[in-house]
């Protein structure tokens, strides 16, 4: 009764986001964010008529679907990342080559793994590739907010949002399938209520900022007429002085 | 085991780094105002700060000696006192006018789409070097004073001035970007 519940409350929450930036007119602005969205509740809406009308089918589904989620959640990343860089070349460019770097490595790292650990039954080994593929994704959205943070760009309501709600599924996605894979179906039970909760939380979260178009502000170093007859001021200034030192240097004794 | 204990790790510490991230990304304050406010911390670095006499002569152990020669009680831990602060403060205006040059750095180079991320990534470390050696020094400068320090004050000096050098190079082509500018309105 419970987990029903919580199912019609995130697809309800799911169908309010895409309906607002409908209404509002920016669902465009971040489409791959949308298509994401609109998966999940298309998918959602599909596993419920498979678990109603053909139950025998629900396992296979959900494993196989969820696997596509998690590839079109890279989508979600490459939206933040376009959105907050996108008018920032130079720090565009850095974190291009920081992302390539980190993807491969750690994708490397997680086939590697796999080969290594072999192939077990479908939804332990698509819980431990849904947890891998994750971790990519931690990496990647870190390696983000760390060049964020170091190049001080600002970013709207909308891709704070963004990143706060999809960081928190992601983090806590990499916790509970750590325990899922470890403890096994044990861990079913608390499973079944820990991640569409955490999901609702996000939906919320998303809900809240994401509820009208709120965009990146505008980068602050926008040279101003004024500012740069200061600057070639200040320039010769700084060349006189040297000018000044080295006539110095060059007539004393 | 390790790998459960590995990815509870990775979750955990994401989750945190991620959210003191965004929180320190939004509350960063601006510590320089534009190009004008660079050169003036550029020439305070170079002609104020930087100069090797006055690095010298602030972590030097002359005025000291002569400090102790004086037979006044008390003034050799008057001027130990003194000095300290002096060297103190050199260090801190040293630090927030790397910082300032940084901060300008950082902000005009994010826009440029010529960027080089070697170039970028040497430069940080410089900077994170540069900021571990003023911490060591402070900390070195509080428990044994500003003179038995002056090898470690001289490191930091060039690293400051190393650091103001590529200032000077990115404002230069500021400076090349702005006529430009100014032409073309």
């Amino acid at each position: 009764m419970l987990t029903q519940t919580i199912w019609w409350i995130t697809n309800a929450l799911e169908a309010i986001i895409i309906g607002r930036a409908a209404q509002q007119k920016f669902i465009k602005t971040y489409p791959m964010f949308y298509v994401y969205l609109t998966y999940v509740l298309v998918e959602s809406i599909l596993r419920y008529y498979i678990y109603v009308r053909h139950p025998a089918y629900y396992g296979p589904f959900y494993w196989s679907t969820q696997l596509l989620s998690v590839f079109l959640g890279y989508g979600v990343v490459w939206e933040i990342y376009r959105q907050a860089l996108s008018r920032y070349p130079g720090a565009l460019r850095i974190s291009r080559n920081a992302l390539a770097l980190i993807f491969v490595v750690v994708v490397f790292r997680v086939l590697l793994s796999l080969l290594w650990g072999g192939v077990s039954s479908l939804p332990q080994t698509t819980a431990e590739l849904e947890r891998d593929f994750r971790a990519v994704k931690a990496f990647l959205l870190l390696s983000i907010a760390g060049v964020m943070l170091y190049y001080r760009i600002q970013i709207g309501r909308n891709l704070r949002g963004m990143m706060v709600g999809y960081g928190f599924f992601i983090g806590t996605s990499i916790i509970i399938l750590t325990l899922r894979s470890h403890f096994g179906d044990q861990f079913q039970i608390w499973w079944q209520y820990l991640q569409p909760a955490v999901y609702v939380f996000v939906l919320l979260a998303w809900c809240v900022t994401l509820w009208s178009y709120q965009p990146n502000p505008e980068p602050d170093v926008e040279p101003r007429i004024e500012q740069d007859y200061q600057s070639l001021v200040q320039a010769t200034r700084q060349r006189f002085r040297q000018i000044r030192a080295h006539v110095g240097r060059t007539v004393r004794p | 085991m390790t790998g459960t204990i590995l990815f509870l790790t990775v979750g955990s510490v994401f989750l945190v780094a991620l959210f003191v991230l965004l929180r320190r990304s939004s509350s960063s304050e601006r510590r320089i105002a534009g190009p004008t406010q660079a050169y003036e911390a550029l020439n305070a670095l170079q002609s104020e700060l930087l100069p090797d006499w006055l690095v010298d002569r602030v972590f030097s152990d002359e005025d000291r000696e002569f400090a102790r020669g004086e037979e006044a009680p008390g003034i050799l831990h008057l001027f130990d006192t003194e000095r300290r602060s002096v060297a103190l403060s050199w260090l801190r205006q040293t630090q927030d006018y790397v910082a300032q040059l940084m901060d300008f750095h950082v902000r005009f180079s994010r826009q440029r789409p010529d960027l080089r991320p070697s170039t970028e990534v040497k430069l940080t470390l410089e900077y994170l070097q540069f900021r571990f050696t003023c911490s060591l020094l402070a900390t070195m400068i509080r428990i044994v004073g500003p003179v038995r320090v002056r090898t470690l004050a001289g490191r930091a000096a060039d690293m400051a001035t190393h650091l103001g050098g590529a200032s000077e190079a990115l404002l230069a082509r500021y400076e090349d970007v702005v006529p430009m500018k100014v032409t073309q309105n």
